[in-house]
């Protein structure tokens, strides 16, 4: 009795998975062996269960048998890997963060702008607070003209004006996220709306933000740096080893 | 290589050994060979098999006999050196077993 081709060819593509070398000297005659062991199975199910367990376990332990005689080939290439995947994870992790800083002023814009689109009274702390002492959100009306209407934060006693762009571009799409540096030292997420009248902006100091992204970047380096300390001396331990077998 | 330096060998290695100090056999075979009670009761697959061959052939325990049959399945056989290794495994499991029966640590051994 044959075994079933789709098994039988889901475990010749697992076989691929083997280093080349020991998949050419053995390959024929691990199927074989498969096909005699088959012949021979008390169940369908547990034989394959089996065969597939066993292949797995192999190709690991050939693949380290491998990765330790070519272990400079090895850790090179899973240095390539491994930083371009730690990459791709910083960005990601820095952009989360950043676009966590854009969240409670995207809402706060929301809520005054269908205020203001309803007409309602506008409920605004009068409370106001220096930027560059404080860090929570604020929020502030610039007319259709871009000059400052009203304001729940100053810079140096003056409602502080984004860029003239930001203006347009709000009048060309309607709302904006930008990170605004009103003064070196000073970086705030900023959420901007077009609304009837002018323009809404709310904003946050990144300086929380900022700390964490620095945070993430100690421990994502750390994490490279600690990878290819292992890497270095993984390889370098296969150099000494194939060294000594000279 | 001095054949101590290997010891204690592996289960899989030693059960390996076993059938192959009988005579030249191919892989399943061995397997076989291998799965009896009195062949060590080890159960493997083709993949550990044919691992295990790999490093045997690299430490020159076995050696390939160059002949295959109508099925193209190679034959494998101990070499000296791997019958020396498999004579120092064996005595040195002697001497455990017996250092268990002296003892009495066993019940019936």
């Amino acid at each position: 009795m044959k075994p079933n081709p789709i098994l039988l060819f889901c475990y010749r593509l697992g076989m691929l998975l083997y280093p080349r070398a020991f998949r050419k000297t053995y390959g024929e005659q691990l199927l074989l062996t498969l096909k005699d062991a088959y012949v021979e199975r008390r169940s369908s199910i547990g034989f394959w269960l089996g065969a597939y367990l066993d292949l797995s376990g192999s190709i690991l332990r050939q693949r380290w048998e491998d990765a330790k005689n070519h272990s400079v080939r090895y850790a090179a290439a899973t240095a390539v890997v491994s930083s371009f995947a730690i990459l791709v994870m910083a960005i990601l992790w820095q952009q989360t963060l950043r676009r966590g800083a854009d969240q409670p002023q995207g809402m706060i814009v929301d809520t005054m702008a269908s205020q203001m689109a309803r007409g309602a009274p506008l409920r605004i702390s009068n409370a106001s607070a220096e930027m560059n002492s404080t860090v929570r959100p604020f929020l502030i009306f610039y007319g259709n003209d871009g000059k400052p209407k009203w304001s729940t934060v100053f810079l140096n006693r003056k409602i502080p004006t984004p860029p003239t762009g930001i203006f347009d571009n709000l009048s060309r799409d309607g709302s904006e996220k930008f990170t605004w540096q009103p003064q070196p030292g000073i970086r705030v997420a900023a959420v901007a709306r077009s609304v009837k009248g002018g323009f809404l902006v709310a904003g946050r100091s990144l300086q929380f933000t900022e700390v964490r992204e620095a945070q993430a970047r100690v421990i994502v380096v750390s994490l490279w740096l600690v990878l290819m300390a292992t890497l270095i001396g993984f390889a370098a331990s296969g150099l000494r080893r194939n060294l000594l077998a000279v | 290589m001095e054949a101590n330096d290997l010891l204690p060998l592996s289960p899989v290695v030693f059960a390996i050994l076993t059938a192959l100090a009988e005579g030249e056999k191919h892989g399943y075979a061995i397997m076989k060979e291998a799965n009896l009670q009195e062949g060590g009761g080890i159960t493997m697959g083709a993949g550990t098999l044919y691992g295990s061959l790999d490093r045997m052939l690299k430490t020159k325990l076995v050696e390939e006999t160059g002949s295959t049959d109508n099925e193209r399945r190679r034959y494998y056989r101990i070499t000296e050196f791997g019958q020396r290794v498999f004579e120092a495994e064996v005595n040195r499991l002697k001497l455990t077993l017996a250092s268990v029966s002296r003892k009495n640590l066993v019940q019936g051994a």
